[in-house]
């Protein structure tokens, strides 16, 4: 009975929403800005890989706004009009969605100094990057890098 | 006359943006202690209609930085990354700016 | 007992509702910003933390409707830099560059955090 053309027509498209539901709460990522700093790759260093990654959540008003009209509710209109309000209020250049703190990516040079205690690293990477979901998203910095250590016994 | 109007706004509104700045990406290189022989360099592309066939014009900061320090290290690099809006983004210019120190060899930093 | 309670009972959701979406209004409407990059230089040449001190300059531009002739909160920023750093060599220079977003206005910013290790030390 699940083979008949309706009932099969029923299945393949619940299970496309599904599949477009799972991939929509995968997440979308998103980069922003990506930089190398100088790379010392001379063989007298032995490189040990560090990775620091800070990062925040987003909210994006428009994403409620949209999802609040589509509901076609009077509730989901309320919200989309307090939404839309409070896009107003957030108007700037942007790069993600907006954080509630500014602040997060300023410890990066501690932890990169505790990853790396003597200080000589190089190669360094910075990425500013967004990994998107509906409404919220992670608004993420991850820099990444090489400590470098003299191989023992090493000839300058 | 309504045109007129309209279109005297619009010309104002167009002057009023002319030279809109942005900051597309900063970068700052170590500093040396040594700071009295600063470097700079400029270079920009005007953009017609967001039709823009190549990025040579970054090339040539390297090559002027390099002439007005010769036989030494510049370091300290600020590189500013700018667009600037003439007209509605119709008309724009991409502009990169890159100052430094110069530090002649034999100098300690 | 429902019905003797509902239009009470309504008049509190309604109410709530408002309270809600004022309180939601207050709160999303705080604060919200929009960090554009961070990039964090080499350390060459290389200093321990413990060898010298973190020193920050900060510039900012507050800008309305989208108008700014210039980008001077730039090197304002490096100079504020410098002028914590006198007569040492800054490293590991972390550069910041975010907004501050506001109603048809907003201010960015440019924060610079460095290791200023003095001469005497490396």
């Amino acid at each position: 009975m699940i083979f008949s053309r309706p009932n099969l027509f029923t299945f393949f498209r619940t299970a496309f929403l599904k599949a477009i539901l799972l991939l929509g709460l995968c997440g979308c990522a998103i980069l922003h800005k990506v930089q190398l700093s100088d790379i010392d790759n001379r063989s007298q260093f032995v490189q040990v890989p560090f990775d620091v990654k800070v990062s925040e959540t987003g909210v994006d008003v428009k994403d409620i706004e949209r999802l609040g009209r589509a509901s076609g509710s009077q509730a989901g209109n309320d919200i989309g009009n307090v939404a839309a309000l409070v896009a107003l209020f957030q108007m700037g250049p942007r790069s993600g969605a907006p954080v509630f703190s500014e602040k997060y990516a300023e410890k990066i040079i501690y932890q990169i100094h505790q990853q790396c205690p003597s200080g000589n690293y190089s190669g360094v990477t910075s990425i500013r990057e967004t990994r998107k979901y509906p409404v919220i998203s992670g608004e993420i910095v991850k820099v990444t890098g090489f400590c470098l250590r003299e191989k023992k016994g090493a000839s300058l | 006359m309504r045109n007129f109007i309209l279109i005297l706004a619009a010309a104002a509104m167009s002057t009023l943006g002319m030279g809109c700045v942005s900051v597309e990406s900063i970068s700052l290189t170590s500093i040396p202690a040594r700071r009295d022989a600063p470097v700079r360099t400029e270079k920009s592309k005007i953009i017609f209609l967001g039709f823009n066939f190549n990025n040579d014009f970054v090339d040539e900061l390297v090559g002027d930085l390099k002439n007005q320090c010769k036989d030494g290290i510049v370091s300290g690099i600020l590189t500013k990354d700018e667009v600037v809006n003439y007209f509605l983004m119709i008309v724009y210019s991409r502009r990169v700016t890159a100052t430094g120190y110069c530090q002649r060899t034999g100098q300690k930093t | 007992m429902i019905r003797i309670f509902w239009p009470g009972l309504r008049r509190c959701v309604l109410i709530g509702k408002k309270v809600l979406c004022g309180l939601l209004l207050l709160l999303a409407s705080g604060c919200a910003y929009s960090v554009h990059q961070v990039y964090v230089s080499d350390n060459i040449p290389f200093a321990a933390l413990e060898n010298g001190e973190v020193v920050k300059g900060q510039g900012e531009q507050f800008v309305i409707f989208s108008f700014t002739f210039d980008s001077d909160y730039v090197e304002k920023a490096r100079q504020d830099l410098i002028s914590n750093c006198p007569k040492g060599r800054l490293t590991s220079i972390t550069t910041q560059h975010s907004t501050s977003l506001g109603f048809f206005s907003w201010t960015n910013k440019v924060l610079i955090q460095g290791l200023c290790v003095s001469n005497t030390k490396t």
